[in-house]
């Protein structure tokens, strides 16, 4: 019996290092799809698109163990936890790279347009805040930091405001004629996959410490929906 | 193979070797095998037992072989991996425990590495070049070798300041030629047409093309020339200078230019303060970060030089609402010849020596430049010197004057 939850704590361990492994594919991921949007690398986009292949047969990889632990060890508690957390986190990683790859996808839609440098300059500033929100929620994974975890959702409030920051830029670039309409829809539409990408890392944050202190942001929805059935406050009336 | 794998090997070899004693012993109940670096013929053990050994004598023996060859091997700076032969990893050094001191840099560098080691069949030895995109971008140099026994060694080099010494020396020896090669060609090209030409008019244009084109080239030279004085200039020529006049120097000198451009050029000054150095010099660096910056500013814009000062060190920053540097090339515009836009430069003109002057200059005055810049925002340049000791009165440098040494 020791031997057998021996044996399951090694896979529980195996995991963990396989999900901070496509945690770090992830982060590595979005610094190099910026690239490939501000260069104009072509070939770079491609190869991109494809590794993305790998990345969802990684995730579908962690997917069926996570199943097979829970559907042969019946964990409880923290593990149990630990182990729905990991199929939402995996979900969120493998989501993110698509949104990398769809900003690569971007770049050859945009290629061989000029993008004005003020764009060029948040484009860059939103890539760099999208990996570092990810970095630190691979790190509240790997080193169960509940504190980092719960921070995250304030970091992302910079990337949010960025994005703002950007989409007003493409109105006024566009406005002054510097840049065309087909380049001011597909540049909004890549700052919405940063903010996304973000959003994915606060969902991370947010898995991480409903794995280590089973807390969940739908817990203070539900707080504040009871408290008004309660009082009776904010009656939602339908017709 | 690289020097690093081959001492990592013979190590690994020895370490190899105490272990295959060991087992030996623990069958045979012998004392250590003189042969027991089977693995490296070279490989001898640390210390040669004198005569016959008692087994828990050996053991203790073989235990701090042990220790000194993982000490050893930990004491390296680069990253050593051990695997079995199915690529199982044994050992990592401290080094390869901790490579970047990043996470996911570790751990894609260690992915690359297991890879690496799976693909090590046979004793052809394997060599990836391994490179981060991400912040910070890194560079990695994994070789693998497999041993005799069939065991595997992995050594992982961090090569990232070589990679970036590599690629300053390629681009400069291809900036150089570029940089020379355009006007030399434009100034073939214009005499070659000029040849065949008899309408004087033509003659003309194409001879004042010519000189424009060689004064050009004798920018380039000079500015060279320039730059390789001010990086094995020495100290005999300097004198203290107060930093307001200076600013105020090429402030003036750079006006006509700047109205020319329509950019409202502005100084900002604090007290007088004085740095000790080559005037010559300073004024070139300044000269340098103020045109860049008026050339890089739209019409309209505003370029300021503000001087700040603290008891120490006092700082000079040009500070401009133009189009901004890229961070990813805030390392490299100190380079020679280094440009962030070619196209541009080609309508901009420059040598493209400036910040590398500029870089020299408060290098050799003990001082420090740094740039705060995003594209489309402007940048600001500053110069930070440390200040000459003395007192400034009424725009008067005075000596410094020690009190606690003053005798009545």
């Amino acid at each position: 019996m020791e031997e057998t939850r021996k044996s399951y704590h090694s896979e529980l361990d195996e995991l963990r290092a396989l999900v901070v492994h496509l945690g770090a594919s992830v982060i590595e991921l979005i610094p190099r799809a910026t690239n490939v949007l501000l260069s104009g690398d072509l070939e770079g986009a491609d190869y991109l698109v494809q590794s993305d292949d790998e990345i969802d047969a990684r995730a579908h990889d962690i997917e069926s163990r996570t199943f097979e632990i829970l559907a042969l060890q019946a964990p409880v508690a923290g593990e149990l936890r630990q182990l729905v957390s990991i199929i939402k986190i995996t979900s969120d990683l493998e989501r993110s790279a698509d949104l990398a790859v769809n900003i690569c996808k971007a770049a050859r839609r945009i290629y061989g347009k000029e993008i004005d440098p003020v764009l060029r300059g948040l484009i860059s500033k939103m890539s760099e805040q999208a990996e570092q929100l990810y970095q630190s929620a691979i790190n509240s994974f790997a080193e169960n930091d509940a504190a980092t975890a719960a921070a995250i959702e304030d970091m992302d409030s910079f990337l949010d405001a960025l994005h703002r920051q950007f989409v007003q830029a493409i109105f006024e670039t566009h406005a002054r004629e510097r840049m065309d309409l087909q380049l001011a829809v597909q540049l909004a539409i890549v700052a919405r996959f940063y903010e996304r990408i973000g959003d994915h890392a606060v969902n991370i944050g947010e898995r991480v410490q409903f794995a280590l202190t089973g807390w969940k942001p739908e817990l203070r929805a539900i707080q504040r929906q009871r408290q008004r059935d309660a009082t009776g406050e904010f009656p939602i009336t339908k017709g | 193979m690289s020097y690093l794998l081959a001492i990592v090997t013979f190590l690994v070899g020895a370490g190899l070797g105490v272990s295959v004693a060991r087992r030996r012993m623990a069958t045979t109940g012998s004392g250590v095998s003189q042969n027991g670096a089977a693995t490296s013929p070279d490989a001898k053990p640390l210390r040669q037992p004198s005569g016959e050994r008692s087994e828990s004598n050996s053991t203790e023996l073989l235990g701090e072989l042990h220790g000194v060859l993982a000490a050893a091997l930990n004491s390296l700076p680069s990253g050593v991996v051990i695997a079995a032969a199915d690529a199982q990893v044994l050992f990592k050094n401290s080094a390869a425990e901790a490579i970047s001191g990043v996470r996911h840099v570790d751990v894609l560098v260690h992915e690359a590495v297991t890879t690496l080691l799976k693909n090590t069949v046979g004793s052809q030895p394997q060599h990836r070049r391994f490179d981060t995109a991400g912040s910070p971008s890194r560079s990695f140099d994994l070789r693998t070798q497999r041993l005799a026994d069939g065991r595997l060694v992995a050594t992982i080099e961090d090569v990232t300041e070589r990679t970036r010494i590599d690629t300053v020396r390629t681009d400069f020896v291809a900036n150089l030629s570029h940089e020379l090669k355009t006007p030399i060609g434009g100034i073939a090209a214009l005499a070659d047409t000029m040849m065949g030409e008899t309408d004087p008019q033509v003659i003309e244009r194409l001879t004042s093309r010519i000189v424009e084109e060689a004064y050009r080239l004798s920018r380039i030279v000079d500015d060279l020339l320039d730059l390789s004085r001010i990086e094995f200039g020495g100290a005999q020529d300097w004198e203290p200078m107060v930093v307001d006049e200076v600013v105020n120097e090429v402030v003036a000198r750079l006006q006509p230019e700047a109205m020319r451009a329509g950019v409202k050029l502005e100084a900002k000054l604090a007290d007088p303060v004085r740095v000790l150095g080559d005037r010559m010099q300073l004024v070139s660096a300044l000269e340098n970060l103020v045109t860049n910056a008026v050339k890089y500013s739209d019409d309209g814009k505003k370029v300021l030089v503000e001087v700040r000062t603290t008891p120490e060190f006092v700082s000079i920053s040009v500070v401009d609402q133009g189009i901004g540097i890229a961070a990813k090339d805030h390392q490299r515009i100190f380079e020679r010849f280094y440009r962030v836009d070619r196209a541009r430069s080609r309508t901009t003109g420059g040598s493209g020596l400036g910040l590398s002057i500029v870089r020299h200059v408060v290098s050799n005055h003990g001082g420090t430049v740094s740039v705060v810049s995003e594209e489309g925002r402007g940048s600001t340049f500053t110069m930070t010197f440390p200040r000459d000791v003395g007192t400034v009165r009424n725009g008067v440098v005075d000596a410094a004057v020690d009190e606690r040494k003053v005798s009545v």
